[in-house]
Parts: structure tokens; sequence; C-alpha cells
């Protein structure tokens, strides 16, 4: 009886300690510059270049700037500072974690200038990029992904 | 075409200039890799509009009502498909929800990523024309393009 009690008391904690991890959100956050100079593809950006082949925004290269991970409990937001020769911020604000996606707020702004404000629900392991705003000879890319 | 006009460069692409015009366009084009540079850009805009729209409409064939409401409402109104400014939060959600709901449709089982869709719900980008694209579930872009 002893060991049952046992067995189910470390049942009950493992479910418990995998709820309490579910209260946090990891996030992996990727900077990176595109463009159509030859470079290939960084190694840290390789998870992407299949789906990024899949779009109409390929390019010949795209070369890491930064990247950041983090875990952010539910209702707080992390702020995550790129030096991308000015200061590039990435705020995100968790919402509520579900099953299938978790509902975030995303404020992207370089330098001075505010680049986005948004809503959306990021899907469990999914990645939303934005990307487009002029840098160098290319462009921006800001990866915003469920860290897997 | 002296210098470089990005007004030009889009009437161009969308074969509005008359002969001569056009022909000072591509003149410039020989010697100018910025504008070359924005034209390739452009034409990948257009192609990812037109991708969105056929798979629009693929899938409105096989689920008329539902998704074809949406993306009539979303993606149809803008005389050129090539500009499309987001002004209002929900007007993002419902490009956002048609195209994942094409995607979808027109592919339920395309790859077999441990990922879920995510889905944009609201986007502010002051000065910038946005496109979402959503090539494969778990993966969305959002493209920011400076107002000419």
């Amino acid at each position: 009886m002893r060991r049952y009690l046992s067995a189910g008391a470390l049942g009950l904690a493992l479910i418990l300690s995998r709820t309490a991890a579910a209260e946090d959100l990891p996030v992996m956050v990727d900077v990176f510059t595109a463009s159509e100079e030859p470079g290939g593809i960084s190694p840290e950006l390789e998870y992407l270049s299949a789906r990024l082949q899949a779009t109409p925004f390929r390019f010949n290269s795209y070369r890491a700037l930064g990247t950041a991970s983090t875990e952010i409990p539910v209702g707080s937001e992390a702020v995550l500072t790129f030096d991308i020769g000015e200061p590039l911020r990435v705020a995100i604000r968790v919402r509520s974690i579900g099953n299938d996606a978790s509902a975030i707020s995303v404020g992207l702004t370089r330098g001075d200038i505010r680049l986005l404000d948004s809503e959306l629900e990021l899907g469990r392991n999914g990645t939303v990029l934005v990307g487009g705003p002029p840098f160098g000879s290319g462009y921006l890319m800001i990866a915003i992904s469920e860290r897997w | 075409m002296p210098v470089c006009k990005e007004e030009l460069i889009d009437l161009y692409l969308d074969g509005e200039l008359d002969p001569g015009a056009c022909g000072e366009v591509e003149e410039h084009l020989r010697g100018c890799a910025r504008c070359r540079d924005l034209l390739a850009a452009r034409k990948r805009q257009a192609d990812a509009y037109r991708g969105l729209i056929a798979a629009a409409v693929e899938a409105a064939e096989e689920d008329a009502d539902s998704v074809w409401d949406a993306v009539a409402e979303a993606i149809c109104r803008p005389r050129r498909i090539r500009i499309i400014r987001l002004r209002v939060a929900a007007w993002a959600g419902a490009a956002a929800a048609a195209a994942a709901a094409a995607v979808l449709l027109l592919h339920p089982g395309a790859g077999t990523p441990p990922a879920s869709s995510s889905k944009i719900l609201s986007l502010n980008s002051p000065g910038h024309d946005i496109t979402i694209y959503q090539p494969q579930t778990g993966f969305t872009v959002v493209w920011l393009q400076e107002q000419s």
C-alpha cells in the first residue's frame, strides 16, 4: 500500500511540476538580415532555412545578428534588446498559454522608431517572422518562436 | 530616369508606363543595383499576393461560404493587389485567418512538424504596408514595407 501511495505522490508531483512549467512560455528570438548578396545561411538559422525557402521572401543569404531565449510567465513582459548598430527592442507580453497556442503581445522598436505592435496567438512550436525593414543592403528579420 | 524613383519602379512593375518611360526605367535598372533589388523585392511581394489569393480562391471553391466571405472582404477590396494598407486591426485578423484556412484546406497533411498554427489578431505598423503570409502550419510571415 505504501508503495502505491509513494507512486501516486510521485505521479502527482510530476503532474504539478508540468502544470507549473506550463505557466511560463519558452520563447526564442532570432534577429538576422536577409539579402541578395551571396553568403548562405548562418548555422543558427538553419532551422528556418526550409521554411524560408517555401515563401516568396527567399533570399541568397541570411546572416544572424543576435539570438535570445527566455521563459516568460503569464501576465509578464520580457524585453529583449539587440545591438544591431542601434538598439532593437523586442517586447513580448504573455497573456495566456493554451494547449495549441499562446496569446502574446509583441512590440518592436528600432532606435526611437516603433516598428510594430501586434496581438497574436503563437502556435505551439510555431514561428512568427517579422521582416521587411531595410537593413544594409538587405532587410531586417525578426523570428519569434516558441522554443523547441 | 537619371535618379532613383521608387514610384516609377512600381508603375513599371504594374505595366503602367508608356514605352518611352519604360525604356528609361530599364536603362536605369541596368546601372542601378539598388533599384534592381527594389524591383526584385516588389516582384516577390506581388507573387506572394498572387499565391495568397490563388490559394484562398481554390479553398473557397471547396468551402465556398465561410472562407470566401472572409477572403473577399479582406483581400479583394484593393484595386491593385500590390499594396494592402492595414489600418484596422480586425482586417489583419481576417486576412490571416483566411490565409490560414486556405492553406489548411489545401494542404491538410502538409508535412508533419510538431507545430500548430499562429494567428495574427491585430497589427499596427505606422508607415508600412503589411503582407501576411502563412506558407505552412506553424510558420507565419509578417512583411513590412515602407510606404512610399
